[in-house]
């Protein structure tokens, strides 16, 4: 059967492909279901999940969560600016000079360049910790409360960087680096003009994870950031949380503080926070995506 | 299988020059490589100026492990204590605990995630249709975007004692309701099922970014051959993407003594009669230095994590080395 | 094999350098600011002049100078307008001084301040309660001694802080104290808390309760069972694992010292004794015991040891009537919660029974106060900004509550109202300078401060007060302690399950690994501080 199929287009037959798909329907809904949930308890009102707890269709709705959080909206759109700007360079930056450590990695002619990886790898399992990391930053380079100490600490990282070798080192045909040397190109051109345009699915997959990684980053903006306008949109939310289970924690030591804990925000705005940090990178999957889908059916539409 | 050789062939070819250039030692050859190559190590520059900055500058923090640190010698001038900031990781019973809990799960975690990652991988290049492949794809790294805080929530949802939405479930099918948070034998099956849910999708890209970086000509030349799908997936894609789950096996070595702190300790509610199946050693290290201060006893215990996820990337990587010199990562 | 030494060879090299560059810097940060700030500070000839005779310093010697004072609250939005103010009032007070404020997120204030003292970042007040580490940092050096005849600065509380002597509650200087130096200067307010429960009122009124036969956990169990009976929507006890019935009970004569370590205060002789000790084992076992009593009766919430809820919206959601609280004055106005239940009274107001006199402890004397950096550029100038935060309402009153008409409106002589959302409410006014002389809210009664006054005459000192254990010796068995504790607390503090065997588990695995070793060091040190206090 599959034989007849293939004459006619490579592909699996229909039993399987109905399989495939009832299996993948299935983990989507697995999926989907919590972030629907998610959403709803966003706008669920307090008193509905006291009283019931979380439920798909909530007694009473409310939009209290999303006021809070908008309630200094000029903010809150200045750290999705900060976020938005600091994701976009600093993806750039890192597919950049990933890609070029990656390359010269990948070249199994290459001396040395055990070295090279070693000291990749190295890194991946060290590292000095918060407190030396912190000296190197504010006092050799002095790039504290600037946007600089939210770019620098997640570029270089080893783990993709060694997944970009191993694909160049798999996809890439040696043969087409050697015609091109004959014809003349230097290392930087070949770079340019051959490893990348054949890379496009790794390049597009290291750029979501480096997307992913600059954008929900708040840690770094905790350490580093002291000035409330270069705030990125993550830190924000975070640390209303944040403060609030800070203070919980500590109510004994804390109890002559007067604070009436009940003005302040609970689940629905976690699951709120949730839902407005979400949204820019699920918009923006789709453009990574088209790399790697597209190259992925070639496969199965050619035959 | 073809292709493999094709491509084995080539690089051999490529090696042809190596061992004349090995052959001579001393300066002049590395003069002469480094010329030759010159624009090769050029490219590794600003990519090492990176990792000198966030990684090497700072890494002598780890002499913090091994010193008593205080605030008026600073951390270069305070007296050195040898090994005593590492005593309480094997001073009691539940370290030993938790290290068994974190080495069983990181190996169940690790094995698990990259099957299940490769199959959705193999079964992605299988579905015919784009649109579907870019929905299923979309909504299965959902999960990967919710913090652990967010799923414990979650969890607690479908868990809870009271009205949680299993119990409701189990209690309509006549079955006796369960109290998750107190009964440890379920947990590890909780958090498997969680990672995978919350991993897979993530893990995944990166194998179906490899399988679309294949050169489709294997695949025709394969149907010309009559191949099946089936086929197809074994000789073809699997051995193309081989090299690429090797070396991410080799890479999550180095986290075999680390654990996500959020999944065990957020997600269980930090609940203590859970630990026997939960406590592992990022949960067991923040418990021990609560009110401490100490960040000569948190560095030792992250130096033992690295140095023994190091131990193991290495020697994983010489069993590499004898089996298969191209997929071994130095 | 000569192949692969060289990666770790090289990378030797690189850290070598490395490390030498850094602790070349790191050595010349140390050395820069001590013997820097006398050249700089007016110190050395501040010290010379009559300062004996006048208290003012000798203004026109001031080197112009910015004091940062770092402080845990959201960042606020009129700072400048502020800081602005505070130097306009400082111009003659204290010439050519500045004043920067400086508010960390509360979730970030401890690692970051204490990632700028480790670094050696030039801070000058810090705020170091005793809940964020200040003896431990302290004793790392991380702050300077305020009373020290030796430093360079001289004694600097002697000199410059005659103000803070003058006004504070002389109780509150033994306090935070190591080795017979002063560390820090708490804020003047309430010396302690007191323990005891508080009961809504309406509830109180509705079923006649006679609340003033509380004095124990116990005495409530006869009210509970006409609560369940007739209240279905009120949990008769109330606990999840942030706020437990268990919390604030009176002590039973048992101060507590740290590391479950203990001592009976009402028996001479200061003997430290263990959690894991009979005496000690039977008075937690009888209030365990009686939680989870509570529990299988179905008084106590079932889902107490899981729920993630906070305490305060299930009390304004009229579901709790009952709970164990800390107390002082104003307490009952802080406690009072919105209704939001839908029925009843607008607010829910309560009741207090106090079970236990406060006892001006350690801990609780340093429960709020500002410590000066080591890496301080002009720790004298930091002082005397401390000192004016003390003496002077003004001055005080702009940093917690900002400008007048800007942020707040005078409603009374000595009473405010603050505008909503106005750029400037920092809610710093526990934390901050001396607290009796803060404007009152509007909302707060007329005589809040007197009371407070008053409330501390009472307080009652304890024979500890002053006295803080150093775990560096036993940070082994003090890391197992902790491992061990907060295995068992949660459900132990929340009464699913029979507390006997469990504390029996608990008890054996303390001793186990070690308790004896904590008691014994505790003894240790309590003993040589009581020798060197002549106590």
């Amino acid at each position: 059967m599959s034989k007849r199929t293939a004459r006619r287009e490579n592909a699996v037959g229909p039993t399987a492909n109905f399989l495939i798909h009832s299996i993948f329907t299935a983990v989507s809904i697995a999926c989907i279901v919590p972030l629907v949930l998610v959403i709803v308890i966003s706008f669920t009102s307090e008193t509905s999940i006291i009283n019931h707890g979380y439920l798909f269709w909530p007694e009473q709705w409310s939009l209290k969560s999303y006021d809070f959080l908008f309630k200094d909206a000029s903010t809150v759109f200045r750290a999705y600016g900060v976020s938005i700007g600091l994701t976009v360079v600093g993806t750039l930056i890192n597919i950049l000079i990933m890609g070029l450590y990656a390359y010269p990695l990948s070249r199994r002619d290459l001396p040395y360049r055990q070295i090279f990886s070693f000291l990749l790898v190295f890194v991946l399992l060290f590292n000095g910790g918060t407190v030396t990391k912190y000296i190197v930053y504010t006092r050799i380079l002095h790039i504290g409360d600037s946007y600089l100490a939210l770019l620098l600490p997640l570029l270089m990282l080893p783990f993709y960087v060694i997944v970009m070798r191993t694909f160049f080192q798999t996809t890439i045909h040696p043969a087409i680096l050697e015609s091109a040397k004959i014809d003349g190109a230097g290392e930087f051109r070949i770079f340019a003009k051959i490893i990348i345009p054949l890379s496009l699915p790794v390049f597009a997959t290291v750029a979501l994870f480096s997307t992913i990684n600059y954008w929900n980053d708040w840690f770094n903006a905790l350490l580093f950031i002291n000035d409330a306008n270069k705030l990125p949109l993550q830190y924000l939310m975070i640390k209303v949380m944040n403060d609030v289970q800070f203070i919980k924690d500590r109510m004994d030591q804390v109890a002559q503080m007067n604070l009436n804990l009940s003005e302040l925000p609970s689940e629905t705005l976690r699951m709120a926070m949730v839902v407005v940090g979400i949204g820019p990178i699920v918009l923006s999957y789709p453009f990574f995506q088209r790399f790697f889908i597209k190259g992925l059916t070639v496969g199965s539409v050619k035959g | 299988m073809a292709t493999q050789t094709s491509i084995d062939r080539t690089v051999y070819a490529d090696k042809k020059d190596r061992p004349l250039v090995y052959r001579q030692r001393g300066a002049t050859t590395l003069a002469r490589n480094l010329m030759t190559y010159k624009a090769l190590y050029v490219m590794f520059i600003p990519g090492l100026l990176v990792l000198l900055v966030n990684n090497y500058l700072p890494i002598f923090g780890v002499f913090v492990a091994f010193k008593d640190v205080n605030y008026i010698d600073g951390i270069f001038g305070s007296p050195w204590v040898g090994f005593h900031n590492f005593e309480f990781l094997f001073s009691n019973d539940d370290a030993i605990r938790a290290v068994r809990n974190t080495v069983l799960y990181s190996v169940t975690f690790m094995s698990l995630t990259t099957v299940f990652a490769v199959t959705v991988g193999l079964l992605f290049n299988e579905l015919r249709s784009r649109l579907f492949a870019k929905v299923y794809q979309s909504l299965m790294i959902l999960p990967y975007f919710f913090s652990m805080v967010v799923v414990s929530y979650l969890v607690l949802a479908f868990l809870s004692p009271q009205g949680g939405f299993i119990n409701v479930i189990l209690k309509s099918m006549g079955i006796a309701e369960i109290d998750w948070y107190s009964s440890s034998q379920y947990w590890p099956t909780i958090f498997i099922v969680i990672t995978l849910w919350k991993n897979v999708g993530y893990s995944a890209v990166v194998y179906i970014a490899g399988m679309a970086g294949i050169d489709p000509e294997y695949y025709e030349a394969a149907v010309i051959d009559g191949a099946s799908r089936w086929q197809q997936a074994k000789s073809i894609t699997l051995p193309m993407i081989r090299p690429l789950i090797i070396i991410l096996t080799l890479l999550s070595m180095a986290n075999i003594f680390v654990s996500d702190f959020g999944l065990f300790y957020q997600v269980t509610l930090n609940s203590g009669i859970l630990y026997d199946t939960t406590d592992v050693i990022d949960t067991f290290v923040y418990r021990s230095l609560i009110n401490l201060n100490d960040i000569g006893m948190a560095s030792a215990a992250a130096l033992l994590q690295s140095t023994v996820g190091f131990a193991l990337v290495l020697s994983s990587n010489v069993v590499v080395r004898k089996i298969s010199k191209e997929d071994s990562l130095f | 094999m000569k192949k692969r030494l060289k990666a770790p060879a090289l990378l030797l090299t690189l850290s070598m350098t490395a490390a030498i560059g850094l602790s070349a810097c790191g050595n010349n940060n140390n050395n820069a600011s001590p013997s820097a700030s006398p050249s700089t500070s007016p110190t050395a000839s501040e010290s010379n002049s009559p300062s004996a005779s006048s208290s003012e310093p000798a203004k026109t010697e001031l080197q112009p100078f910015e004091v940062s004072i770092y402080m845990p609250g959201s960042p606020q939005k009129d700072q400048v307008v502020v800081e602005e103010r505070i130097d306009e009032l400082l111009k003659d007070k204290l010439p050519n001084t500045k004043v920067s404020l400086n508010y960390i997120d509360w979730s970030a204030y401890l690692e970051k301040t204490n990632l700028m003292l480790q670094s050696g970042e030039p801070l000058d007040l810090v705020f170091a309660p005793e809940w964020y580490q200040f003896f431990s940092n302290a004793a790392k050096g991380a702050f300077l001694p305020l009373n020290d005849d030796s430093l360079a600065q001289g004694n600097l509380l002697a000199q410059y802080g005659k103000g803070i002597s003058e006004t504070i509650n002389p109780s509150y200087l033994q306090a935070p104290v190591i080795a017979g130096k002063l560390y820090a200067i708490p804020t003047n307010k309430e010396l302690a808390q007191g323990r005891g429960f508080a009961f809504r009122k309406d509830i109180v009124e509705k079923y006649n309760f006679d609340i003033s036969t509380v004095k124990d956990l116990k005495d409530i169990e006869p009210f509970l069972q006409v609560i369940k009976e007739k209240e279905p929507n009120i949990y008769p006890v109330y606990s999840n694992k942030q706020d437990s019935v268990l919390d604030w009970l009176q002590d039973y004569g048992y101060q507590q010292l740290g590391f479950g370590t203990y001592i009976n205060r009402t028996v001479e002789g200061s003997k430290v004794i263990s959690m894991t000790s009979p005496e000690y084992l039977a008075i937690e076992l009888a209030n365990d015991k009686l939680l989870n009593d509570w529990y299988k009766k179905g008084y106590l919430n079932k889902n107490a040891p899981t729920t993630q809820e906070k305490i305060d919206d299930i009390k304004s959601a009229g579901k709790i009537w009952f709970i164990s609280t800390t107390t002082s004055p104003g307490r009952e106005e802080a406690l009072r919660i919105k209704n939001n239940s839908g029925s009843g009274p607008e607010n829910f107001d309560w009741s207090i029974v106090n079970t236990q006199a406060p006892l001006v402890t350690t801990s609780q004397a340093t429960g709020s106060q500002f410590a000066i950096a080591r890496s301080s550029k002009d720790p004298a100038r930091a002082m005397m900004v401390l000192d004016l935060l003390y003496t002077d309402k003004e001055l005080l009153n702009t940093v917690v509550f900002g400008i007048q008409d800007k942020h707040y409106t005078k409603v009374g002589d000595n009473k405010i109202k603050q505008i909503a959302d106005s750029g400037y409410a920092p809610g710093n006014a526990w934390i901050i300078g001396n607290q009796l002389n803060n404007y009152l809210l509007d909302n707060e009664s007329d005589s809040k401060y007197e009371e407070y006054v008053e409330f501390n005459k009472t307080a009652e000192q304890s024979p500890l007060l002053g006295f803080s254990f150093n775990p560096d010796p036993v940070k082994t068995q003090v890391a197992s302690y902790n491992t061990i504790f907060t295995e068992f607390s949660d459900i132990l503090r929340t009464g699913p399950v029979d507390p006997v065997d469990i504390l029996k588990k608990r008890n054996d695995k303390l001793d186990k690994a070690g308790i004896g070793k904590i008691v014994e060091e505790m003894q240790k040190q309590l003993d040589e501080w009581k020798v060197a206090n002549g106590k």
